[in-house]
């Protein structure tokens, strides 16, 4: 395990990021400092975590036991085209969770990394728009939790404090993509 | 370009005359200088016009062929000059070996001797990066000590303990301690412990599980005798490092000398088969009793590198065996190409050679799924779905029963797997399929009926063999210029097989399992295909690959998808091949759906939490991707 500086993780991710020609991805203003390079290709600002590949777990997380803010970005996969870039961004009562293919022996570079930089220009504006709704002083119906996987069904929801009851999670989305949406939604406020 | 290949570590080379090694060597700009008696041998002819003129042409067409295959050029310098050096260097073990034999300590005290393998070994890894430095030594001596006998072993390890260290640098002492460790490894291979060990696996009846407890109590009787071996020689040698001359005992070591025993030959390579099936059913068992103790959370969560370490090993020493019997195909001597790199990232080892059959994808084995973090172990989730064990997951066998599944059934939808080993490690290779995958495309939006028809085959194979991972990145899509799928292919299908489930649908919906439910509608071809598949032909396939209980679970799965096919024919669902796209087929797969009640749960600090709510379930895996596949998808790469 590499023990980095708190200045070099976000440093060595972006050397990372730029190196591999990924996009960099929107990272909450007040994290930047407390980013950990925990392993190659894995940056942190939670101590404690699941394996990355497990994303239903973080968003069911995100719905009934929110962890204060953090990110995470890290290349995780296994097999020979099992491979994904994640990015995990948790700012307030905005929690998106991305998987998006890359890295893997038949996934096509160039487009992975456009499918890349389309999901996280839709963070940049789920972010921007949270802010937005938030200095405008607007109510929201709960927290704003996303899942935008690729292998597993995208889904998107207003986390509401309540656990016992059934929570209205949106799934079988168009396109298996949440993101649009859930900025759909939250613009819409 | 065919590219050389280096050769095995383990390679056997004709014996050599023995002769003290050569403390060094000519040497001119760091490259060794052969002498020859031969002369100059060139014959000289006056070259005319015509000549030059094609030796001129010759040489701009080598020059343009070694700029696109410089990498090629430079792989089969390096493997050349490491085959070279290799042999030789083997040479130079053989004598000292041999010395060792007639008791003779002079090479193994002397620093310019270690030194001299020291310096081949250091060219060797860089010219095959592949080879560690110390598996280069320490392979080479097994190879040596396993021509010995069992007395020869003996003599060695009696003189060896009446070396005088005290010329020895710390590195010279590292060499003695590989030494040292190979010909405890050979005393205790050769032991009555390991013969006791082995003689309890039961590769007759590898079912009947007798003598498992005895064979696990015989586990530690071996481990200590290696410990108790190591130790005799860290008494009479104190010179050593008793760290050093112990490490990985437990682990590397203890399989290192379980494998040398199984390729002594004894036991035959005929009970492997048996062997391997019985050790799997006896982990298995270890398994189930851990879970049946409530130690884990489920089978799935079992680990035997936890449970039962010792097992493990012997299990995987034994696999390795059995596998290796198993290829003749896709080997070094096959391979006409380098294994270039594919992929980026993190680091992954997926790689494309050319055999004489063609080109294939290459995957190594992998050890373990598990990895560790500063913050703890973690595991992929949809192998604990399958009841995997992850601490020994065998994914190449899952691979390659899926694709005897598809040959078997005819589907053709699923990339022809081989074994392979290469640099004499397991792996697989897998067939090069056209098109790119589903989640790279977009805007297929013609004739869904070959796409309808391949992604239902697709997804009964997978149902079958209790596939978890078919993502959108885990199959290819081929295509024409009218946007019509022409073809699928599934690719890397490893995470399959597995002890659970024994009906597809108890695993859909589970975290990181991508299977959908059982397709609502399905051809009389497939039905004919699937209606002819026995009990029998799992057997035959499977062979001796998995455990009693995975067999098990794949008959359960075969009459489970029997069963639905039963329940499509009585509703009118099973259709004629040439009705695939038609508009009423279209909309029975685009609108059935299981709705589900679903409840999940996170686990943080000892509290868990649940998120209950209403999900629709997918049934068909045309269904699932359609969408994506013909464009919908704002952000499909």
């Amino acid at each position: 395990m590499t023990t980095t500086t708190t200045s070099s993780g976000f440093e060595s991710m972006h050397t990372a990021l730029r190196e591999a020609a990924i996009p960099f991805p929107p990272v909450p203003s007040g994290l930047k400092d407390s980013l950990q390079k925990a392993q190659d290709w894995l940056w942190t600002t939670r101590p404690q975590f699941e394996a990355l590949s497990d994303i239903d777990s973080y968003f069911v997380e995100g719905m009934v036991d929110p962890e204060t803010d953090y990110f995470m970005l890290g290349h995780e996969g296994h097999g020979v085209n099992a491979w994904f870039l994640y990015c995990y961004y948790n700012e307030g009562p905005l929690t998106v969770l991305i998987e998006a293919p890359w890295g893997g022996a038949f996934t096509e570079d160039s487009a992975a990394k456009e499918g890349i930089r389309k999901r996280f220009d839709l963070l940049a504006q789920l972010r921007d728009t949270m802010r937005a709704a938030q200095a405008a002083g607007k109510t929201l119906p709960g927290r704003l939790v996303i899942q935008q996987s690729d292998t597993s069904p995208a889904r998107w929801a207003w986390a509401t404090p309540s656990e016992d009851e059934v929570s209205e999670v949106h799934g079988d989305l168009p396109g298996n993509n949440a993101l649009t949406p859930a900025l759909e939604a939250l613009s819409a406020l | 370009m065919d590219v050389t290949q280096t050769v095995s570590l383990s390679k056997s080379y004709a014996p050599v005359e023995s002769k003290p090694v050569e403390q060094s060597e000519s040497k001119l700009s760091g490259k060794s200088v052969e002498s020859s008696d031969k002369g100059i041998g060139r014959s000289f002819h006056v070259k005319t016009g015509w000549d030059r003129f094609r030796s001129r042409v010759g040489q701009t067409f080598k020059r343009i062929g070694d700029f696109f295959c410089k990498k090629d050029t430079e792989a089969s310098s390096r493997a050349t000059r490491f085959n070279a050096r290799h042999e030789k260097f083997s040479g130079k073990v053989e004598n000292l070996v041999a010395r060792l034999v007639k008791g003779d300590l002079s090479d193994v005290q002397d620093p310019d001797v270690l030194a001299t393998l020291r310096n081949d070994v250091k060219h060797m890894h860089s010219d095959a990066p592949w080879a560690g430095r110390r598996d280069l030594l320490s392979t080479r001596l097994d190879v040596e000590l396993s021509k010995l006998s069992d007395k020869e072993i003996d003599t060695i390890a009696d003189k060896l303990k009446t070396a005088d260290l005290t010329r020895l640098t710390d590195k010279d002492k590292t060499d003695f301690t590989t030494l040292v460790r190979a010909v405890a490894r050979q005393q205790v291979a050769r032991g009555t412990e390991m013969t006791t060990l082995l003689g309890k696996i039961d590769h007759e009846h590898p079912s009947k599980l007798d003598t498992a407890s005895e064979l696990l109590d015989q586990l530690p009787v071996v481990e200590k005798k290696l410990s108790d071996v190591l130790d005799g020689f860290s008494d009479s040698l104190p010179g050593l490092d008793k760290g050093k001359l112990k490490e990985g005992l437990s682990d590397v070591m203890l399989g290192e000398t379980m494998s040398i025993r199984l390729k002594s030959g004894d036991p035959s390579s005929d009970k492997l088969p048996g062997m391997n099936r019985n050790l799997l059913n006896i982990g298995l068992a270890v398994r189930k009793q851990a879970v049946k103790e409530g130690t884990t959370k489920g089978l799935g969560y079992s680990d035997m590198q936890k449970l039962n370490p010792q097992l493990r090993l012997l299990s995987r020493a034994v696999r390795e065996e059995f596998l290796k019997s198993k290829i003749t195909d896709f080997t070094d001597s096959s391979l006409k190409s380098r294994l270039k790199v594919l992929g980026s990232g993190a680091a992954h080892e997926v790689t494309k050679g050319t055999y004489e059959s063609g080109s294939r994808v290459h995957k190594y084995d992998d050890e373990t799924t598990l990895f560790q973090r500063e913050d703890g172990e973690h595991r992929f989730t949809a192998p604990s779905h399958l009841g995997l064990d992850q601490s020994d997951p065998r994914l190449l066998e899952r691979s390659v029963v899926t694709s005897k599944y598809d040959e078997k059934l005819g589907f053709d939808v699923c990339v022809k797997t081989d074994f392979a080993l290469h640099h004499g490690k397991l792996g697989i290779v897998m067939e090069l399929a056209p098109g790119r995958t589903a989640n790279s495309v977009m805007g297929l939006d013609g004739d869904p009926a070959i796409a309808q028809r391949e992604l239902t085959k697709l997804q009964l194979l997978d149902s079958l063999t209790g596939q978890g991972d078919r993502h959108r990145g885990n199959y290819m899509v081929e295509y024409d210029k009218n946007r019509n799928i022409t073809g699928i292919k599934g690719i890397d299908s490893d995470f399959a097989m597995g002890p659970e489930p024994g009906d597809p649908k108890d695993v859909v919906g589970k975290g990181g399992i991508h299977l959908t439910h059982l397709p609502p509608i399905v051809d009389s071809d497939m039905a004919k295909a699937i209606r002819a598949m026995t009990d029998e032909d799992i057997e035959e396939m499977c062979g001796d690959m998995f455990d009693d209980d995975t067999i098990k679970a794949a008959k359960g799965r075969l009459a489970a998808v029997k069963a639905h096919i039963d329940e499509l024919e009585k509703n009118g669902k099973i259709i004629s091949p040439d009705d695939w796209g038609k508009k009423d087929v279209t909309e029975t797969l685009e609108k059935t759906l299981v709705e589900v009640k679903k409840k999940e749960t996170v686990e943080k600090n000892g509290k868990i939490s649940t998120l209950m709510s209403f999900v629709s379930e997918r049934t068909s895996y045309w269904q699932r991707d359609h969408k994506v596949l013909e464009g919908y998808h704002n952000f499909s790469i």
